[in-house]
């Protein structure tokens, strides 16, 4: 069970971390795409732990004994689910770079050599 | 008939030279591309001081998609025959001739240089001719055709395979992978006989660490492959 203190400071982290994803949103550095996993996920956990009797509810409705084994189990499973939304963010991402990229070699295939060549001004990759 | 060779070129500053001059004299008949992938060394501006023929990636986009590069010019342009000739001095550009002439003559889709046909010239180690005897077994049982030399990457596409090639191509290692995608297509492939050099500099993109990821990839590819749905 959680003591009302942890309570406070668990509701003030989750409100704290939604109005900072907000906000980055707001500002557009981030893609409200992406963080919308996150904002779900924050705003599961606020109504958990706002509800006393609620994660012992579903504890028992799942068949799990101890309360704390499930929060592990279900974080854990929340953070596998963005993780791979992230893998497959990423692979659509590299391939709309390979075509971009190529695409912009090909172009210049037929402009006079010289015009196109752009290696030594980003020699990291 | 058009025909292409595709020069791939990562850091060939020293060797680019000698690759198309070798095409040149040796194969006169076949345009040549140069691809370079963003090399950080002076090989846009070997190439640009030569006045060759050649395009730039932007950023550096590894082997299998600078040769994609190479087959949707070779595509876009209209050409019947494409040839890859990696830039390390490893392949003989003399055998483009016989390649081009055995593919026209027999209506095949692909030809491989094989080494180990005649078993003649540079074999490669025996840790490296142990894992391709694997991929010539797996190949085998996938498609049923033996391919001596899959790992070569001396081969040449006909007009279908250009086409396959340019829409789709595994971004590393794609030699083995892309013989099996032909193969199940139903397309023709053929190996002659070819003696291939020492690489002539440079150290091999597969390192032994780098070998097992190989194996792994390589053989899952292919299983994948087979899932996919003949078309």
């Amino acid at each position: 069970m959680m003591t009302n203190k942890f309570r406070i400071i668990l509701i003030l982290i989750l409100l704290l971390a939604l109005i900072g994803i907000i906000r980055m949103v707001r500002k557009r550095s981030i893609e409200l795409k992406y963080v919308l996993s996150w904002i779900i996920v924050d705003v599961i956990v606020l109504i958990i732990v706002l509800i006393p009797g609620l994660l012992d509810g579903i504890a028992a409705l799942m068949g799990v004994y101890s309360v704390m084994n499930m929060v592990f189990f279900l974080g854990f499973c929340f953070l596998l689910i963005i993780t791979f939304t992230l893998t497959v963010a990423l692979s659509h991402n590299s391939n709309k770079l390979r075509k971009m990229a190529q695409e912009i070699a090909l172009s210049g295939a037929g402009k006079k050599n010289g015009e196109n060549d752009r290696d030594g001004e980003n020699s990291g990759n | 008939m058009k025909k292409l060779a595709i020069i791939p070129a990562y850091n060939e500053g020293e060797n680019i030279k000698g690759t198309v001059c070798d095409i040149l004299k040796n194969a006169p008949d076949f345009d040549y591309i140069v691809i370079n992938d963003c090399s950080t060394d002076n090989t846009a501006q070997v190439c640009r001081e030569n006045n060759f023929n050649y395009i730039s990636h932007p950023v550096n986009l590894g082997i299998g998609n600078t040769v994609q590069t190479g087959y949707i010019y070779a595509y876009r342009n209209g050409y019947d025959i494409a040839v890859q000739v990696d830039g390390d001095g490893q392949h003989d550009t003399k055998y483009l001739h016989e390649m081009a002439e055995h593919l026209i003559k027999n209506n095949l889709d692909m030809v491989i240089g094989s080494r180990f046909i005649d078993k003649e010239g540079f074999q490669s180690s025996a840790v490296r001719r142990f894992g391709i005897n694997y991929f010539t077994c797996l190949i085998k049982i996938c498609t049923g055709k033996k391919i001596t030399d899959p790992t070569s990457g001396l081969r040449m596409a006909g007009k279908r395979v250009i086409e396959k090639f340019a829409k789709e191509y595994p971004k590393d290692y794609p030699e083995p992978e892309t013989v099996v995608t032909v193969l199940r297509k139903g397309y023709k492939v053929e190996e002659i006989p070819v003696i291939m050099r020492k690489r002539q500099g440079g150290v091999s993109s597969i390192s032994p660490k780098k070998s097992i990821y190989y194996m792994i990839k390589v053989t899952l590819a292919i299983l994948v492959d087979i899932l996919r749905k003949r078309v």
